[in-house]
């Protein structure tokens, strides 16, 4: 059973071997994580920004307009990321995930939230509607855009050589649950983590400095504030 | 207003654009897909595995041995996929994404399931007993499994040169991973009814159960607590 042994010799080398973890300060690459033990530890914020409803609307829709729909929210979101700092280190059909790091991370990840929101809301999903008659209606096309920020340890996970770094640490799994919340009118969520170290320049609008995140209790955690906002902020 | 434009111009051509769609007999790959709308469709099983309660496992131990879970298990379910066929599509976090195609492709992937269940089992949870004598982690996980034509485009931005991969198979395999991982793999009516009679039974005796899915309008699917020996 050489398979087996392979498995068994494998994850016991995971398991005895000292982690050689670095501190990074940019994101990270598989390339610069080493194979064998290899981590780095990063301080960074993670956003998720996630399609709501997916599974109906490739069953709805047929795949090939759900297919232009994905693709298109993959699409800005990408580059509402990358405009803000931040780098894309994992697709997953229907969502993406985006690290910033870096002394503005808290600022710069609620903007992008911000900046999804409207890209959606504003462009995205006026174009969709108006373009396919079974989306007409409006009861498809929502979003949701989750950040928090923490230490986060990147390992390789998997055996390919390609985007298969592995981000654990408690900041990725809230960060993609906060994306999944569904709120009417809400398309944003953030940890107090990332509210309280973010500038003002992303806490208040900058017509007359009203605020634009409102705390709310989280169900799931019912210690921990989140802060919502219903705010969308047009990509400069 | 570059950005703006930017996107408005890049949503725009995505919904003028018509797909070129070619019909696949591989597994695409991102160079093999071009940026525009061109697109492959193809047959696939689409199987996810997840590792159960990461969040509790981020949140309660230290975040080496939560990385050293992590690996152990993606590491685990990557080998078993490769060795049966199966094409790696995607890592998120704590789960992974494999495509099997071809004839076979659902008896294939059902045993891979199964194979990943018997490797938790015999080979990780012991190791880590062995490598953490004190610690009473108990990894679980669960596989889904689901099956249908799938469309695969480029999601657009040079650079993440990622697949995205639309079709019901992969949204409901991810899904079926998200269930109970008291039975550790979950597959759909349509896996069940094209799986050959060996990934059915062993001995005669049914290694799998028939249950409803209740926020899938009910629909038919089947879990399983069996092992496959790797």
């Amino acid at each position: 059973m050489p398979l087996s042994n392979d498995l068994g010799r494998e994850v016991d080398a995971i398991l005895a071997a000292r982690w050689q973890i670095r501190s990074g300060r940019t994101v990270p690459t598989p390339e610069s994580v080493a194979l064998t033990g290899g981590a780095v530890q990063i301080d960074a914020t993670l956003i998720y920004s996630d399609l709501a409803d997916s599974t109906r609307l490739v069953s709805d829709l047929g795949n090939e307009m759900a297919a232009r729909v994905f693709k298109a929210f993959l699409a800005s979101t990408t580059r509402i990321i990358r405009a803000n700092g931040g780098e894309i280190r994992s697709f997953d059909g229907d969502r993406v995930m985006g690290v910033f790091v870096g002394d503005s991370r808290n600022t710069a990840a609620p903007r992008c939230a911000l900046n999804i929101a409207h890209a959606f809301t504003k462009i995205l999903k006026p174009k969709l509607e108006a373009k396919y008659l079974a989306l007409a209606s409006g009861a498809y096309l929502r979003h949701g855009s989750g950040a928090d920020t923490g230490q986060i340890l990147v390992i390789q996970g998997g055996i390919r050589n390609n985007n298969d770094l592995v981000w654990t640490g408690r900041a990725a799994n809230v960060a993609a649950k906060l994306s999944g919340i569904r709120e009417d009118g809400f398309y944003s969520y953030i940890t107090r983590g990332v509210y309280d170290a973010m500038d003002d320049s992303s806490k208040f609008s900058r017509d007359g400095h009203r605020p634009m995140w409102e705390p709310r209790n989280w169900g799931n955690l019912p210690n921990e504030v989140l802060y919502r906002s219903s705010w969308t902020w047009e990509p400069e | 207003m570059a950005l703006q434009d930017d996107i408005k111009e890049g949503v725009t051509e995505i919904f003028r654009d018509q797909w070129s769609v070619r019909d696949g007999t591989v597994v695409p790959q991102p160079d093999s897909v071009r940026l525009n709308n061109d697109a492959v469709r193809l047959e696939g099983t689409v199987l996810y595995a997840d590792l159960s309660e990461s969040t509790r496992l981020v949140d309660k131990e230290p975040p080496e041995f939560a990385a050293e879970i992590y690996k152990a298990y993606l590491r685990t379910a990557a080998r078993i996929i490769a060795t049966e066929g199966g094409e790696i599509t995607a890592y998120d976090g704590d789960r992974i994404m494999a495509v099997f195609i071809g004839k076979a492709k659902n008896t294939t992937a059902v045993r891979c399931g199964l194979k990943i269940n018997w490797a938790r089992q015999h080979i990780i949870n012991p190791a880590l007993k062995a490598q953490y004598s004190t610690k009473t982690y108990q990894l679980k996980q669960t596989v889904g499994i689901d099956t249908s034509t799938l469309f695969i485009a480029r999601t657009g931005i040079r650079g993440a040169n990622d697949l995205v991969w639309v079709g019901r198979a992969a949204n409901h395999a991810a899904k079926l991973s998200g269930l109970s991982a008291d039975s550790p793999t979950w597959i759909s009516e349509a896996v069940y009814d094209g799986m050959h009679e060996s990934a059915k039974f062993t001995d005669g005796k049914s290694m799998w159960q028939e249950r409803r899915w209740t926020q899938m309008d009910d629909a038919r699917v089947y879990c399983s607590t069996w092992v496959w020996p790797v």
